[in-house]
């Protein structure tokens, strides 16, 4: 025991007292083993895990068993920047109070060249760290000397890394530094559904093989959920709007909390709700802020520290502030719309109420009425456990083909030696050595091109074998694309006299002309000029402007929160109105009931409406937009076996529309079986190539390989020549090399995570016992309504172009 | 897909080029030669046969019309020399009884003497019958037929379908040829009251507007 004395005297001073979870963390670190720390934000688990490190140093030390004193001994991962600071200021103070000289450093994209360069001189103790960054330090030479020392790896936050691609920067970055030093490494995670995996994914193939650790926390937080209903839900909107008619009811939730947080799912909406407010409390100006990912670093900075000094009423905030460090005067949490997942909202609940003990208290304000149904469902799921799982990115070829640059570009590599490694990882665990082939000859020989006169060159093979980046510029050019976060061109906001305000997308501003207003960091701003990668404003004296929207939000609502819906929406259609929230819908389900009907368990919902538009099919499996969208296309594609249609399909988290110029005949398709699972993963193959999803795919894809190189403010001009877009790299590889791996992927990225094909097979295979009611209501439906007016529309046609053509000509013309 | 303007029939081929049957003339704009090349010396593996397949469809068409001249409206070459110029020097070559113009480019930096050594005669514009040919839009008493914008349109259909597609764009005083070039990227044009825009199919060229 009197190993942990030290970390348990520090807990006494400090009048805590140290968790048996943080206990056994500090053994298991003691005893240099690895493992996963399943433990939720706020509970202590980032001394868990440092005091852990630190006791197994001293001991090495006491023990005489350090080569070397100075260097790197642990890198902590997150996969946000916001959390660092409060990470280095925990394991500062526990420093301190051990007067253990040890120096805590920051290195993220925000670090500044001088600061990065003193690290390489002289590097950390801890250095605490994004996956990206630790990419980047990979890509200077040098780097194994620089990793040589290290004892241990932490990654903070893991399910949230797990489910992207930034995962499997990740899982590389660890399979390198396991050869160079072999770390202790350690995850930290909080309860999702598939628990066992994350550990699998984070350890590859140690799992299984190497004894790893598990520890738990037994810290739960009681959540309440308090809809806001409306008063009059009749003339509430069907069609998602951005709820701000329920503002007013939020005005008294303000006044009795210290502080609130209001989630919306996007920055627009976010903007919106901030401009709003302060609208119809003009009281609110100073008290009230924003927090999104496109407000600048330093604003957004300035909140955080205005929040955690109790200094804000309310922050009107995205994503952005799900994780992270805690604020104590946060009581209160108003979620707007749907949060589509179970997690996602106990997340959020989570980030008020943070005395042990204390209850999280979380208002759900809907955006239309039906999802007042969805808050019920909530309810149910939370009391039921049923947390999402979070699903793993396997054989990202971009990822790859980033790394093996990232390696060429620093010491260079030796394919023999690094394949062992990469086999390692749970995401390459399968890699072929034909897949491994194509990789090397895609950098070395840009592809499948065979010929002499040939100019291709990236890597170079050295006659040692050595795969090595030798062109400066072209390093250079790899370093500021490192990541795999892709976002559209991003234009810097920037008064006219100076002063950043945050970025853009670039498609937003094209669509503005100098002189217009729009609301950006919740400010009226005019814009005076573009130039370059910068947009130029000044303060408008006009309140009226575009809001911007900017695109996400587009996640599609859970398997677990489905599953609770359609059981919430089986007991409406049984007239079972047992809660508050149910009985306040009932008008609007009367409605549904009288225009159309209301599907109960067993049911599938089918509605046929005419339109000056066309022939409307509305199909309704509440199964969250995703496997709607596979759906609709696979629906799309068998119909035109009767005849060739054109169709645009629109969906939300509830049900889709196929919509086409001719009569659609659904009964024909219902009476042959046409959602059946027969020759389903043929039809949708067979489906997508017509469609347009791969594509959008591979916008990241094309990002992340370095295919599409978007230039950097300040780079913009230089590399102008080399611009070009993910769209013509999508065609000529169509058109020229249909069997490139990063161009494959983008259809098995569709597969998995768009089409979702495990979800899409077993929502067929419910309908296929479900019975099929067709209705033809008059009018569209409170169900319908929201999908109508829904904008993202999928193109699917199975008519030649030419006819197509054609048929958008007389419509051009008429 | 014949199109009569200014009194003249011009033919707008599928494969995104105009042939003057009078004149047997072939007017080509912005082909980019050597614009995948460039990016795969830098490490952008754009498939290579993105480049030769612009060759080849130009040799294709020359058989398919057999032209006197052939007008490239700049932008021929996409940088400094590289292998792919070498090949289109090859593709000259064998049609030595072809002339063939250059009007000069924003891209077009290669030297006189390269173009020379080509045979190809490079000028800043060519007056042809009612027409001023040029790589960009020029104020003219004649009817100006440039290229430079790789004109597309995006074509909506009953149940809001929408597709964007490289376009033959024809106004009042102007006409704009689509880009030849595979890999060139496009900017969608808006046609008012009075334009004429074609668009090249697979097999054909159709009228949209």
């Amino acid at each position: 025991m009197s190993e942990l004395k030290v970390a348990e005297d520090w807990f006494k001073s400090k009048g805590w007292k140290s968790f048996e979870f943080q206990k056994d963390a500090w053994r298991a670190c003691l005893k240099r083993e690895s493992g996963l720390l399943n433990a939720p934000t706020g509970s202590g688990k980032t001394y868990a895990l440092f005091a852990g490190v630190v006791l197994e140093y001293l001991k090495a030390e006491k023990e005489g068993k350090l080569k070397k004193k100075k260097g790197l001994k642990l890198i902590w991962v997150t996969p946000i920047r916001a959390l660092t600071k409060d990470i280095k200021n925990a394991c500062q103070n526990f420093c301190d109070d051990l007067d253990l000289p040890w120096k805590i450093a920051i290195r993220t994209g925000d670090t500044s060249t001088s600061d990065r360069a003193k690290q390489k001189r002289t590097p950390p103790d801890v250095l605490i760290t994004t996956p990206e960054s630790m990419h980047l330090l990979m890509a200077s030479k040098g780097y194994a000397d620089y990793f040589g020392t290290l004892r241990f790896v932490v990654a903070d936050e893991w399910h949230e890394l797990m489910g992207s691609k930034r995962a499997v920067l990740l899982e590389l970055a660890l399979s390198r530094l396991k050869a160079i030093a072999d770390p202790c490494i350690w995850g930290i995670s909080a309860t999702i559904g598939n628990m066992e995996q994350a550990m699998e994914v984070l350890f590859g193939t140690d799992f299984g093989t190497k004894n790893l650790r598990f520890i738990k926390s037994e810290i739960k937080k009681k959540i309440e959920i308090l809809p806001i209903i409306p008063e009059e839900i009749e003339k509430y909107p069907w069609a998602g709007h951005l709820g701000v008619k329920l503002a007013e009811s939020v005005l008294p939730i303000l006044e009795k909390s210290r502080t609130t947080l209001i989630f919306t799912n996007t920055r627009s909406q976010a903007e919106l709700w901030y401009q709003h407010l302060l609208n119809i409390k003009p009281e609110l100006a100073g008290l009230i802020a924003m927090h999104h990912g496109s407000i600048s670093r330093e604003l957004r900075d300035w909140v955080e520290d205005a929040l955690h000094e109790g200094k804000l009423k309310c922050v009107v905030c995205t994503s952005s502030l799900d994780l992270g460090v805690d604020f104590r005067p946060v009581e209160t949490i108003i979620q707007i719309g749907s949060p589509k997942g179970v997690a996602r909202f106990v997340q959020r609940a989570g980030r008020s109420g943070h005395s042990p003990g204390e209850r999280s208290v979380i208002y759900f304000l809907p955006t239309n009425a039906l999802q007042l149904i969805e808050c019920e469902a909530l309810k149910a799921a939370i009391i039921k456990d049923d947390l999402e799982d979070r699903m793993p990115y396997i054989r990202s070829f971009d990822v790859l083909v980033q790394y093996l640059i990232t390696l060429a570009v620093s010491d260079g590599f030796k394919p023999k030696e690094i394949l062992p490694e990469i086999k390692s990882t749970f995401s390459f665990e399968s890699i072929s050595s034909d897949e491994w082939a194509w990789a090397l000859n895609f950098i070395t020989k840009g592809g499948s091109s065979l010929e002499a006169y040939d100019e291709f060159s990236k890597v170079e093979v050295m006659e040692d074998g050595l795969h090595k980046v030798n062109n400066r510029r072209m390093a250079m050019r790899h370093r500021l694309s490192i990541g795999a976060i892709v976002s559209d061109a991003m234009l810097m906001v920037k008064f006219q006299s100076g002063g950043y305000l945050g970025s853009i997308e670039e498609w937003f501003i094209s669509r503005l002309t100098p002189g217009d207003t729009f609301w950006f960091a919740g400010r009226p701003l005019e814009l005076i000029r573009v130039k370059e990668m910068t947009v130029h404003v000044k303060i408008s004296k006009s309140k009226k402007g575009a809001v911007p929207s900017w695109q996400g939000g587009r996640m599609p609502l859970s398997s677990m929160l489905s599953e609770n819906l359609r059981i919430q929406i089986g007991k409406i259609a049984n007239d079972q109105f047992d809660s508050a929230e149910l009985r306040a819908v009932r008008p609007i389900v009367d409605a549904q009931k009288s225009l159309s009907m209301v599907p109960g368990t067993n049911e599938l919902l089918i509605e046929k409406l005419n339109s000056r538009e066309g022939c409307h099919i509305f199909v309704y499996p509440f199964e969250g937009r995703f496997v709607h969208e596979g759906l609709a296309s696979l629906l799309a594609y068998r119909l035109s076996h009767f005849r060739p249609f054109s169709f645009s399909i629109a969906l939300n988290d509830y049900g889709f529309e196929l919509l086409s110029d001719q009569d659609i005949p659904i009964e024909d398709g219902v009476d042959s079986n046409i959602l059946s699972l027969d020759h389903l993963s043929e039809d949708i193959a067979a489906s997508l190539n017509q469609s347009e999803m791969a594509r959008r795919r591979f916008r990241d894809i094309s990002g992340i390989s370095g295919l599409v190189f978007k230039g950097f403010p300040g780079h913009y001009q230089k590399e102008k020549h080399l611009q070009s877009s993910s769209q013509l790299f999508f065609d000529v590889f169509r058109d020229y090399e249909p069997t490139n791996l990063l161009f494959k992927q983008a259809f098995s990225e569709v597969m998995e995570f768009q089409i979702e094909e495990v979800r899409l097979r077993s929502a067929l295979k419910r309908i296929a016992s479900q019975e099929i009611r067709i209705t033809y209501p008059e009018k569209p439906t409170p169900f319908c309504f929201p999908i109508l007016v829904d904008r993202l529309r999928e193109r699917m046609s199975s008519e030649k172009l030419e006819d197509r053509i054609k048929k958008m000509t007389l419509q051009l013309e008429s | 897909m014949n199109y009569i303007i200014q009194d003249v029939a011009l033919t707008l081929l599928p494969e995104r080029a105009i042939f003057w049957k009078d004149r047997g003339m072939l007017i080509v704009a912005d082909a980019h030669i050597g614009k995948v090349s460039h990016f795969r010396k830098n490490g952008i593996p754009v498939p290579g046969m993105a480049e030769r397949n612009n060759l080849w469809r130009l040799s294709g068409l020359v058989m398919k019309t057999k032209p006197e001249q052939i007008v490239f409206l700049g932008d021929l070459s996409h940088s400094k020399l590289n292998r792919a110029w070498d090949q289109f020097v090859d593709f000259r070559a064998a049609y030595e009884d072809i002339e063939m113009v250059l009007v000069k480019g924003n891209h077009d930096i290669l030297s006189n003497h390269s173009l020379e050594a080509a045979r190809i005669k490079l000028v800043d514009d060519l007056k042809a019958g009612p027409f001023l040919l040029t790589h960009d839009r020029e104020e003219s008493e004649l009817y100006n037929i440039h290229g430079h914008i790789h004109p597309a349109i995006r074509l909506r259909g009953k149940g809001r379908q929408s597709l964007r597609v490289p376009c033959y764009f024809f106004g009042k005083d102007y006409g704009i040829l689509p880009s030849f070039g595979d890999f060139t990227g496009s900017y969608t044009l808006k046609p008012i009251e009075g334009d004429a825009v074609f668009v090249p199919g697979e097999k054909e060229t159709i009228r949209v507007f």
